[in-house]
């Protein structure tokens, strides 16, 4: 065995620049560009973040919107923490979405108390993006900050995601989405490393270059004369992403703040954690080449340059690496035989290395994430979503192009999906 | 402990009197040797002069040569008796200043049965004395005196009951059929004559128990409140010849039928009789919750609100009383365990004004205006507009307000999943409204969930209650395992002095006994007074008995009767003696009657009477 290693090394040795880049050609072009991209935010990231006192005046009134589908058990305490905050909302607003448990009662409760200043409950479920746009058109904020029910919050998050509203220009602050339950199992374990390093630091780095791509639903503030400007919401899902998108389109700014930070559930067994990926990526797919297609089309008049390049990264680093992985395997094996694990195992060892560094970075550049418990788990995440994932991925995509999978997605009520682009 | 001290004790254990009226000159006419030297003892310590005299003839003679403000006299003196005495006295004295007249009986009721005999005195006090009640009479009788206005052979009355069988009769003939020849209160007749105040209504009450009050017009709140001031009046059925007091009235005579006057009779013999059984310290409470618990024990229903739009509180009882005050009483009765509460209804209140009527609405919660109108939310499927209707309407259309998309499919392009209350006050829309209350009394507004709420319950008397109300104040003194001198008979004070006496320079013990019946008011309802008084006797008769027996034959038991209880005073042995055969010797007593009296004794001994 350790002959075969040696062996190996001596081959990678005798190589030269091409006959490396035909060994690697994978690593090279789907993951060190990344990789790099992490590093140059990293250059940038500065720490300890200065304490600033938020001004109100220039920030304008803000309106928490929260809507949720039976969340009667989640929503207060996602009311208190909201209320919690260094700096609260002026009002909360909260949407129940034809809900069906106590949550119709529960907001009553805390509209009596005083606690939230609006509620409204619907009768039949007309899907999130609905709800909120209800929520929108009540609230009566200049900002309008939308949160998931089962999102809870640092307590400076607030002040944090709306001070880039300072600048005019900024149409929506993206919020950094850490994970609440990391010791809820091995798949929260990984998926903790995953939000630090492609939220935490990789939104910053898009953030660097202005290619804020998807303001998240769970935790995002959008200024309100911007969301009017575009119409609010479309029918779901991934209505976040197409928000986004479109008020990118509107030539508004879209901006990520690291330290406004909120806390989610991830999924804690595989089957949700997969059911989960399946619908974020073929909602992507089907927004960014469905619904958005024009925008990189440069015959079409909605073409815009500066879009070209979240979309080109999008589609080389997800759609293109998921397809190109098994083509890779299936070649590495085909032409050097035994020789193909041994190369394999090489590029891991690579890909685990960088994978250090970049976690390495992402703990500093947030650390109110625990990232010293996630150590030992740093080498299966870097297996897990260097290989399976994309598979996932991979598959996600094929449903969507050939089944149109979103069109059926539970996420959306059925009388929506038959009518929504 | 002496006899002097104890009056002292019973002096200060009652209300204190202020200003006592010293000096008035009584004259007591009374053969035992030990309820003249009590009464001396009492009065005389109080300020007043008293003079004894033991036969009717010294009595008399005495009246007749020396001015008295108050006489007491005892109805079965040797020689003259005492309305003999009072009579000779009034015939001889024609038209001089007349002594307040008091008679001390037994027999109450056959005295109050003479109706010319009752005239002649101006009080009457049941035997055996309670010593509060010589002191209240002769204080009183002493003021009386002291009235210009009162000289001459005049009271105020004796010309009340002659007004009251003047009055004419009432208007109703059915009534007047029925009632013929009973002795009524009639409002508001004989509320409102001059000469009638209060006070002589009180005299009435207790020279001759009227047989009902007749209410030959509506009853007013000023008729209500001398009832409840009136000792006795509250007492008496309501016939109500109106229709217009409600359940407040016992009867309702203009929904009698003509066949009804059995009925009428029953009602009226039915609150004699209970009136009977009802302890004198009850006849004449001075406490509101007294007289209620009295009122209830005559009438011998409950307390059953009802709901009553006229009324600030939303209900009234079936009692002549204002219901915030049978409110506020009741409550207090049964926390002292005297009612026993069960569930009616629960109203809000008004934390202002304490009103239970509400205008309750559903208002704005940014504004409390209640000028809301309901408004359907529409949701436009395709592109995830929601918002309320009225922004989709263009004159006949629905165009979504977002893409400017026509809607025409309702289930296909759009719904309504809900609907949203708008306030038209202040545009604040919700679909939650609050709900508030506004006091129709104060006009005070509150938020509902922040409104008191009270509960309002029926009441039945307690057995405790009837218990109190048969035993008078002393029973609540007994079940607490406390003795008050004031409580006891005459002759048993006097007794207990003595053994007090030798406990304390002898040291030789002594027990009291004291004796309830529990079953006394079932076995008088169901079998009668008699047959109670008889068993009663038996019971005692075969208890001195054996506790004769149990004294090795010592001759040194004494039975005292007494209203409601009995005393049993055992010399020379000591309670924890007797503590542990007692409960033996009662049941031993009792296996030879007829019906159980339901008999508990409780121990004293020295220690507990100090």
């Amino acid at each position: 065995m350790l002959d075969a290693v040696f062996d190996g090394l001596t081959y990678l040795r005798s190589q030269g620049a091409p006959g490396l880049f035909s060994l690697f050609w994978f690593v090279i072009l789907f993951e060190l560009p990344r990789y790099m991209f992490s590093f140059l935010a990293a250059a940038i990231v500065c720490r300890p973040v200065k304490p600033f006192d938020l001004d109100r005046e220039r920030v304008g009134k803000v309106s928490a919107v929260i809507a949720g589908h039976n969340e009667a058990a989640a929503v207060e305490r996602c009311v208190h923490c909201l209320l919690e905050q260094s700096e609260p909302p002026d009002e909360i607003v909260v949407v129940s979405d034809g809900s069906t448990d106590r949550m119709t009662d529960k907001l009553a409760d805390l509209l009596r108390a005083g606690l939230i200043q609006k509620a409204h409950a619907t009768e039949l479920r007309a899907g999130k993006a609905a709800a909120v746009n209800l929520g929108e058109t009540l609230a009566s904020g200049d900002i309008l900050v939308n949160v998931d029910c089962d999102c809870t919050f640092d307590r400076h998050a607030l002040k944090h995601i709306v001070r880039p509203f300072y600048d005019r220009e900024v149409g929506a602050v993206c919020g950094n989405i850490l994970v609440r339950n990391p010791e809820a199992g091995l798949f929260c374990e990984f998926q903790a490393i995953e939000y630090l390093i492609t939220i935490s630091l990789g939104k910053r780095a898009q953030d660097i270059i202005g290619q804020v791509s998807c303001a998240s639903g769970a935790f995002s503030a959008f200024r309100m004369s911007a969301l009017r400007d575009v119409g609010g919401l479309d029918a779901g899902g991934g209505e976040d992403l197409d928000l986004t998108l479109r008020l990118r389109n509107a030539d508004w700014g879209i901006v990520f703040s690291g330290d406004a930070i909120c806390y989610t559930d991830a999924p804690e067994t595989l089957t949700a954690l997969i059911r989960q990926r399946f619908r974020w990526e073929r909602d992507a797919v089907r927004i960014r080449y469905r619904k958005h297609l024009e925008v990189i089309n440069p015959f079409s008049s909605r073409f815009k340059v500066g879009e070209l390049f979240h979309e080109f990264e999008f589609l080389l680093f997800n759609v293109l690496a998921a397809a190109a992985l098994p083509i890779y395997l299936l070649w590495l094996f085909d032409f050097y035989g035994a020789m193909a694990p041994l190369i394999l195992l090489g590029a891991q060892a690579g890909l685990f290395i960088m994978d250090i560094m970049v976690f390495a970075i992402a703990a500093y550049a947030t650390p109110q994430q625990r990232s010293e418990v996630m150590v030992p788990y740093l080498l299966g995440y870097s297996l897990f979503y260097g290989n399976f994932m994309r598979l996932v991925r991979l598959v996600a995509y094929v449903q969507e192009w050939v089944l149109k999978a979103s069109y059926s997605d539970p996420y959306v009520p059925e009388k929506v999906h038959r009518v929504r682009e | 402990m002496s006899v002097e001290e104890r009056a002292e004790n019973v002096h200060f254990a009652g209300e204190p009197i202020l200003n006592p009226p010293a000096g008035r000159r009584v004259l007591v006419a009374e053969d035992s040797s030990v309820t003249q030297d009590l009464l001396k003892l009492v009065l005389s310590h109080r300020g007043h002069k008293v003079d004894i005299c033991n036969t009717g003839d010294e009595a008399l003679a005495a009246l007749l040569t020396r001015p008295y403000d108050v006489a007491l006299l005892d109805f079965h003196l040797p020689g003259k008796t005492g309305i003999q005495v009072a009579q000779a006295y009034l015939a001889d004295k024609r038209g001089g200043p007349k002594p307040w007249f008091v008679a001390v009986t037994a027999d109450v009721d056959g005295l109050l049965e003479q109706q010319e005999d009752r005239e002649i005195f101006d009080e009457v006090v049941p035997k055996p004395v309670d010593i509060e009640e010589i002191l209240r009479v002769v204080d009183e009788a002493g003021r009386s005196v002291k009235d210009p206005s009162r000289s001459g052979d005049t009271n105020s009355a004796v010309p009340r009951s002659e007004a009251l069988k003047s009055s004419p009769p009432s208007s109703s003939p059915l009534v007047t059929a029925l009632l013929e020849g009973r002795n009524l209160v009639r409002w508001p007749r004989d509320f409102e004559e001059a000469s009638l105040s209060g006070r002589s209504l009180s005299g009435l009450v207790r020279q001759g128990v009227p047989d009902a009050l007749l209410l030959e017009e509506p009853m007013t709140a000023e008729g209500l409140a001398v009832i409840w001031e009136t000792p006795g009046l509250h007492l008496l059925p309501i016939i109500d010849a109106t229709g217009t007091f409600g359940e407040r009235a016992d009867v309702d005579s203009t929904k009698l039928a003509g066949m009804a006057s059995g009925a009428m009779n029953d009602l009226i013999e039915a609150f004699h009789d209970r009136r009977r059984l009802l302890h004198r310290d009850l006849q004449f409470a001075t406490e509101i919750g007294d007289k209620i618990l009295a009122r209830l024990f005559v009438s011998g229903g409950k307390l059953l609100p009802s709901y009553d739009a006229l009324s600030s509180s939303i209900v009234r009882y079936n009692l002549s009383l204002d219901a915030d005050v049978i409110i506020g009483e009741a409550k207090a009765l049964s926390s002292a365990g005297l009612l026993v509460p069960s569930f009616f209804d629960r109203r809000h209140v008004c934390g202002g004004c304490g009103g239970a009527q509400f205008n309750v609405r559903e208002e704005c919660p940014s504004c409390r205006s209640s000028n809301l109108s309901e408004e359907q939310y529409l949701h436009h499927f395709k592109c995830a507009h929601q918002a309320p209707e009225k922004d989709f309407r263009v004159g006949d259309d629905l165009v979504c307000p977002k893409c400017r998309k026509q809607l025409s499919h309702f289930g296909t392009e759009y719904d309504k999943p809900g609907t949203m209350v708008v306030c038209n006050a202040c545009n604040h829309s919700t679909s939650e409204p609050m709900v508030g209350f506004v006091c129709l009394s104060c006009e005070l507004r509150s938020d509902g969930d922040a409104m008191k709420t009270d509960d309002i319950h029926s009441y039945a008397l307690s057995e405790r209650a009837i218990g109190y109300m048969r035993a008078g104040s002393a029973f609540l003194g007994f079940t607490q395992k406390s003795l008050r001198f004031a409580d006891l008979p005459f002759d048993l004070v006097v007794a207990l002095n003595d053994e007090a006496r030798l406990y304390n320079e002898a040291g030789t013990p002594f027990v009291l006994l004291n004796i309830s019946y529990q079953n006394a008011y079932e076995i008088e309802r169901e079998h009668g007074l008699r047959q109670f008084a008889q068993l009663r006797g038996q019971f005692l008769e075969n208890l001195k008995q054996l506790l004769n027996r149990y004294n090795q034959g010592q001759n040194a038991v004494r039975v005292v009767k007494a209203q409601s209880y009995d005393f049993a005073l055992l010399k020379m042995t000591r309670p924890d003696l007797v503590q542990r055969h007692i409960d033996q010797i009662a049941t031993l007593a009792c296996k030879s009657l007829r019906l159980d009296p339901g008999v508990s004794i409780s121990v004293f001994g020295p220690e507990d009477l100090s």
